[in-house]
């Protein structure tokens, strides 16, 4: 409206009397204001009804992370390394077992993401770190359905990508310094996949850097950022040697040349600077890791989990073969080397899923994506606002008051300013026990091994989760013990008085005490049981 | 002048004895197809007790029931499945001993082989290619799978299923009435005659599908059906009749066969054969992405069915080679430029030398032949491992053990070479007890051993140096209680001193 113009609200007259003057200064207001309401929704950033298409399975995978108990096994380990970071700097050594010497060197990898879990406690207490994780892992698969609406421009394939992924995810939810890579690992398929096709300039690749530095110092999963920049590069490299249709020139070549260099440098702005490449290989090469360890292990069809994984593979090859699009090369390129990786390891998976999903529903999508109005629509922004609302109720501060099964209420451990968090085999009361009652050269459980390092204020433990800390004949004679293998022989030689067992991990161990009068039982619950050495035998 | 029937004729004749590159191509991969059975001798852990049983089948006439040759389970129910394998492979054994039963195992995977050859080179009409293929990617997968056992003796069945299906559903032929025939052998041979009902119900559903998006023919496949019914009936012409069907179902789903056997476990990549099987299901999708035509629907679901059938087991892979080749053989040629007019033949001359070349491999690599010719690995008939000198010296101990523990593959040759001698355990997995299996694997392991020696009575022992180490260690630290009857580079032999 032009500034000399006045509004018909505003004028006060009208062609008619006074009374129509009011009515029709009402009606008009009103018609005003529905138009205004109405031009707001129209023009306000509000969800259009095919927004739901993605933003429902999001808002599931969302909430099966936060229903998703934290185990006990990597966790607290971690959350007093957080302390230790936060007050006297990065540790070096061993500290928390008696089996190994206690300057024993150990790189503590993902530093920064144990400290910023440990600001997260600080903050919020025990539900501070398990936010974190729904947060984190809610971002990254935003990220996946951003990029799966990206490569195939339709919302219901994106919403399938992000469903299949999330599925393949769900033996890998637990809380741990893993989740703070999540993000970075999708941003830099992001900005990748997008200087590709030329969507983005050169300048998105500065952001790589930066995010090199956190990652590196966040998880050892940052390797995987070189990885796509080096397939990207011989992808991009190998389709302009191809003169293939829409291959980059020389200078986004050197563009992409460039920031893989500044990544590879930043990879460096670490505590041990070029060390931390001999700590992946060491990690990746570790006996008791690779042999011993549930998720280093091949997936395979007989786990929940790799039959969502194989699935979302079959259909992939599927897609691939009836699809109306084709990948390039570049992306064939990386299909095969994380499907690779992920059939090496379960733990490799998340990474697959994450990156292959969103080809998949690229492969769906009809060659030419139609471009229809998307207009704001009122539905789907309450939708979408119950959907937040539905998310958000299950978040720590909020799940503990939902009238949630008691099957469910039985899967976590009563953690004081922390319920339905923490899996039921977090053994807080043995611990507590155990403060309260200090001495004795302890065999324990390994995943009881990370919670007492940061329940106990001075822990001393037989293993813990440290894998590649022990060496491996350590881990055979921790599960020998566990199996009650010569039980009496390995006692004698690490001079064991006290043993925190898991009832249903080491139950062998736990008859065969039970059974011998030279150990009695100390405290136990549903879960654990600590026995005690007594006399000579 | 010559008449052109003459030149006909004279042509025909040049045919008959010179001999086109196309047919060197064909003759070359089945010749390499035989000569790995040729190459490979027997190894111990399934054959010496199919025979021992087909050695019972010929000279009593009856099938046995239940358990001859264990104590720990002697009388014990046994379903011999797979009787009439069994019977074959003894009868060849008493024809021509082992050189003719590795011969026949060469011959039958030939035969599978080659009728998969011939069904890619009818649907893509491309032989080299197609040979290509079989050799490079359909044998690497599959031949970890071609040891001389029932399984084996069906391959060339479930081709034949394949190949039947197959021109059906094409139009190439209508033998859809072969199917009953080959049930009726394959249900008495190997339990995977349930794959055939498999297929015939993949295939209709394809074919269905297709049918509804459009395709021609009506909207049911009548023969099929009718067929596949007279097919599924068929599977009752065995023995047992219906029980045949509850036996594979628990032998599917017995945790002893899938737990502790290694070819019931899933392939994963730690293993060569596993990283063969996942590089050849990359080989697969890159072939799929590039290929110039969409696959066909039914080939697509029988590929999809087989290969969560091959992530389920190791052993099921060798199916999925013969189910994926053809769809590979007729994606991947879409790939490669239109065949010239007139084809390079080579020269007829070249051509036979290179066929006689090939024969005389086979002829080196012939059992009769090829023990003084090849060193032990591929020239013996059977594997190292087999305890055949342990077994000869228990059979000369004055006074044999009753209750010997072994290896088990020890076992299965004890009950060929030595039935008198019962076996502990072998490889007949479905018929121990879990806790039996536990008890073994404890034991080789030498753990508890003085409770399992007591358990199960044990006065002998045969074990196997690589495999029970700890086992043999003890028992050599008790010579006051252990007596060391035989040694080799293999086996040891023990039996307790004044037993």
């Amino acid at each position: 409206m032009s500034a000399g113009k006045r509004s018909p609200l505003v004028s006060g007259r009208t062609r008619h009397g006074p009374r129509a003057t009011i009515d029709t200064v009402v009606r008009r207001a009103n018609t005003s204001v529905l138009h205004a309401v109405g031009g707001l929704v129209r023009n306000a950033p509000f969800p259009a009804l095919i927004h739901l298409y993605g933003l429902i399975p999001l808002a599931v995978v969302a909430a099966l992370i936060a229903l998703a108990p934290t185990d006990p096994h990597d966790f607290w380990w971690h959350l007093r390394v957080g302390r230790l970071v936060s007050e006297t700097g990065v540790p070096r050594t061993n500290m928390f077992a008696w089996t190994v010497p206690p300057d024993q060197p150990f790189v503590y990898a993902a530093w920064l993401s144990d400290w910023l879990f440990y600001q997260m406690y600080l903050l919020c207490g025990l539900q501070g770190p398990v936010l974190a994780r729904n947060i984190l892992g809610t971002l990254a698969f935003a990220l996946v359905l951003l990029e799966a609406w990206r490569r195939s421009g339709s919302w219901r394939l994106a919403g399938l990508a992000v469903f299949l992924a999330g599925m393949m995810t769900i033996n890998n939810l637990t809380t741990r310094p893993q989740n703070w890579a999540w993000a970075p690992f999708m941003a830099y398929a992001i900005i990748l996949g997008a200087y590709a096709t030329k969507q983005v300039g050169w300048r998105a690749l500065l952001a790589l850097p930066p995010l090199m530095v956190f990652w590196v110092n966040a998880h050892g999963s940052f390797v995987l950022g070189l990885a796509l920049l080096a397939l990207y590069g011989i992808g991009e490299g190998t389709r302009a040697l191809l003169r293939q249709p829409d291959a980059p020139d020389f200078r986004r070549l050197a563009a992409l040349a460039a920031a893989a260099l500044a990544t590879l440098a930043a990879t460096l702005v670490n505590p041990i600077g070029v060390d931390i490449f001999a700590y992946v290989v060491k990690l990746l090469t570790d006996p008791p890791s690779q042999g011993l360890v549930n998720e280093w292990q091949p997936p395979t069809v007989r786990s929940l989990a790799g039959q969502a994984f194989f699935l979302a593979t079959l259909l992939l090859i599927a897609a691939l073969a009836l699809g109306r699009r084709r990948l390039n090369l570049t992306d064939t390129l990386l299909l095969c080397a994380f499907l690779w990786l992920a059939w090496s390891g379960m733990r490799y998976v998340v990474w697959f899923g994450m990156l292959a999903m969103p080809m998949l529903a690229q492969c769906l999508a009809r060659p030419a994506p139609r471009v229809a109005a998307q207009r704001g629509d009122l539905f789907a922004a309450i939708m979408a606002l119950a959907l937040v609302l539905g998310v958000g109720a299950l978040q720590p501060p909020f799940k503990s008051s939902l009238n949630l099964p008691d099957s469910y209420r039985g899967l976590f451990a009563d953690v004081p300013g922390a319920p339905l968090i923490y899996s039921a085999d977090t053994p807080i009361g043995a611990a507590a026990y155990l403060r309260d009652h200090p001495g004795g050269r302890l065999f324990n459980d390994m995943a009881y091994g990370s919670y007492l390092i940061w329940a106990l204020p001075a822990p001393q433990v037989f293993v813990d989760t440290r894998v590649e800390l022990y060496p491996l004949a350590l881990w055979e004679d921790y599960l020998a013990l566990g199996e009650a293998r010569a039980y009496r022989t390995l006692i004698e030689q690490y001079g064991i008085d006290r043993a925190l067992l898991s009832r249903s991990r080491q139950a062998p161990l736990v008859a065969a005490l039970a059974a011998d009068p030279s150990w009695v039982i100390e405290y136990e619950d549903r879960y654990s049981i600590l026995y005690r050495r007594v006399g000579e035998r | 002048m010559t008449s052109p029937s003459t030149l006909d004729a004279v042509a025909k004749q040049q045919t008959r004895l010179r001999p086109t590159l196309d047919q060197v191509y064909i003759i070359a991969a089945l010749m390499l197809i035989a000569l790995r059975p040729l190459l490979t001798p027997i190894p111990p852990h399934d054959f010496w007790w199919h025979m021992a049983t087909g050695r019972v089948i010929l000279e009593t006439g009856t099938i046995p029931q239940n358990d001859l040759f264990s104590y720990t389970r002697a009388g014990e129910p046994f379903f011999n499945q797979g009787w009439l394998a069994q019977l074959l492979m003894a009868l060849i054994h008493r024809i021509g001993g082992l050189p003719l039963i590795i011969v026949v195992q060469a011959l039958v995977l030939a035969l599978a082989y080659g009728l998969l050859l011939r069904l890619c080179i009818l649907r893509t009409g491309r032989i080299r290619a197609c040979v290509a293929i079989l050799l490079l990617v359909t044998m690497p997968l599959s031949f970890d799978n071609w040891t001389v056992r029932p399984q084996t003796y069906v391959f060339p069945l479930f081709a034949g299923f394949l190949t039947v299906l197959t021109g059906y559903r094409l139009g190439m032929a209508r033998r859809l009435w072969l199917l009953p025939i080959l049930m009726a052998l394959w249900v008495n041979m190997h339990g995977s005659f349930v794959l055939g009902l498999g297929l015939i119900g993949i295939v209709f559903a394809g074919e269905t599908i297709k049918r509804w998006r459009g395709a021609p023919g009506p909207r049911l496949d009548v023969p099929l059906i009718v067929w596949g019914a007279a097919t599924a009936a068929a599977t009752l012409l065995n023995p047992r009749g219906v029980e045949v069907l509850g036996y594979v179902t628990n032998l599917i789903g017995s945790s002893q066969v899938t737990d502790l056997v290694t070819e019931w476990s899933p392939p994963t990549v730690r293993d060569i054969n596993g990283a063969i099987f996942f590089l050849f299901l990359i080989v697969a999708a890159l072939t799929l992405i590039y290929a110039r035509t969409r696959p066909d629907l039914t080939d697509l679901v029988l590929f999809g069915a087989f290969l969560w059938l091959a992530l389920g087991a190791t052993r099921n892979i060798v199916w999925l080679g013969f189910v994926a080749t053809p769809l590979l053989a007729v994606q991947a040629t879409t790939l490669l430029p239109p065949p010239p007019q007139r084809r390079f033949q080579g020269v007829p001359a070249m051509n036979a030398a290179l066929i006689g070349l090939l024969a005389l491999l086979l002829l080196i690599g012939s059992p009769w032949v090829k023990p003084a010719l090849l060193p032990p690995e591929t020239g013996a008939l059977i594997a190292k491992g087999t305890p055949v000198e342990a077994t000869r010296a228990l059979q000369e101990l004055p006074q044999r053990p009753q209750r010997l523990f072994h290896a088990m593959s020890y076992g299965s040759y004890l009950i060929w070479a030595a039935p008198e001698q019962k076996v502990f355990i072998d490889p007949r997995i479905e018929l121990y007890p879990f806790e039996q299996w536990r008890d073994y694997i404890l034991l080789g392991q030498g753990v508890e051993v003085e409770a399992l020696l007591a358990k199960y009575r044990i006065d002998g022992m045969m074990l196997s140096i690589e495999e029970q180490a700890p086992l043999l260690e003890y028992a050599r630290t008790r010579a006051d209680v252990w007596r060391e009857v035989y040694a080799d580079e293999e086996t040891v032999v023990l039996v307790r001193s004044g037993g």
